[in-house]
């Protein structure tokens, strides 16, 4: 026997049944982070909950034998994971939003001991307050990139300012940017050598008006960032 | 520490020529493993057996409502066994989704 329910405007990719009563299940999707709960009797979900900004990449059931109700440990597509209480229809625990691809590099700010940055192959540079794990600021410059939506969006190295709160990055587009961490504000960007990889960057620690590249087919660039408007 | 070797058994699922994108085994049968493949198919297996039954919900006329022409490709994205019944969920890439009773299979 066969049924078959409604199309949903996105794709389902995660389909939990619910032990509480037979027949009731919940599904969630790639696209937004949203649960929705369904009974088999029925084409349509009973109803539409949000449990993120992101699309959901996982989803597990866990059933509580307790009063706590029937829970779905979920895990979003911006790195983030909770659990969400199907009963009480909440977001009992969440995390901080984290890379949900390889990170390549992590660095310690040198004008702020207490902050650290990571950069990653998801494109985007994640600020951290070392004491507590804090994020602290997000850079998706790269990720949201018209370039990048064409191509990948890697960014393979950072270097802190030797004094202040800005970071220099480097991208497998051939980009060096340069943005205030803390403002999450692009300052310049140039691109030395057009599709070729950068792979490594360097704040220069005694003159910061020059930033050291290397490109992927093994030159390496000095660059003067003394005018940071220059760089666009 | 009781280290206890056993025999891994390996089925030849060959004559499929689509990638398998999602794999569950039956909470209510031991023995019984289903497979999502990118072409709509799921793939039904007796492990103890080795029997087999394919079902492609592309092919299948109760899926189809009357006049409508099976799409192509359409990959299949999750799979969930209900732990109460031999109901298999079944969601695909175009946005649909479809209940299967699995009736087990005839030996």
């Amino acid at each position: 026997m066969v049924k078959r329910f409604d199309p949903q405007a996105n794709a389902v990719t995660n389909i939990v049944w619910m032990t509480d009563r037979s027949g009731n299940f919940v599904t969630s999707n790639e696209k937004i982070g949203v649960v929705q709960y369904w009974n088999v009797a029925s084409n349509e979900p009973r109803l539409t909950n949000k449990i993120g900004i992101k699309g959901t990449n996982h989803m597990t059931y866990l059933d509580s034998s307790a009063n706590l109700g029937p829970r779905v440990l979920f895990a979003l597509k911006n790195g983030a994971m909770g659990v969400y209480n199907l009963k009480r229809q909440t977001t009992e625990f969440q995390t901080e939003t984290g890379h949900f691809e390889t990170i390549f590099s992590v660095k310690y700010s040198c004008a702020n001991k207490d902050l650290l940055a990571s950069c990653s192959y998801d494109g985007t540079v994640r600020i951290w307050n070392s004491n507590d794990m804090r994020l602290v600021q997000v850079n998706d410059t790269n990720f949201n990139s018209a370039q990048a939506k064409l191509e990948k969006k890697i960014i393979y190295q950072i270097s802190w300012h030797p004094s202040e709160s800005k970071i220099a990055l480097c991208t497998v587009n051939g980009n060096l940017m340069v943005y205030d961490a803390l403002k999450n504000k692009q300052l310049g960007h140039i691109t030395p050598k057009p599709g070729e990889a950068t792979f490594c960057v360097d704040w220069n620690t005694q003159d910061p008006r020059y930033i050291l590249l290397s490109s992927a087919q093994g030159l390496a660039l000095v660059v003067e960032i003394s005018d940071y408007p220059a760089c666009k | 520490m009781n280290l206890e070797t056993k025999r891994l058994q390996g089925v030849k699922i060959d004559h499929l020529e689509a990638q398998p994108t999602v794999i569950r085994c039956s909470p209510a049968r031991s023995d019984i493993v289903a497979l999502g493949f990118a072409n709509g198919q799921v793939f039904f297996l007796k492990l103890s057996t080795q029997e087999t039954f394919i079902f492609d919900a592309h092919q299948d006329s109760a899926l189809l409502k009357p006049g409508e022409i099976a799409p192509p490709g359409m990959q299949i994205t999750d799979l969930a066994w209900d732990p109460k019944e031999d109901n298999l969920l079944v969601s695909f890439a175009d946005k649909g989704m479809c209940l299967i009773t699995f009736q087990g299979f005839t030996s």
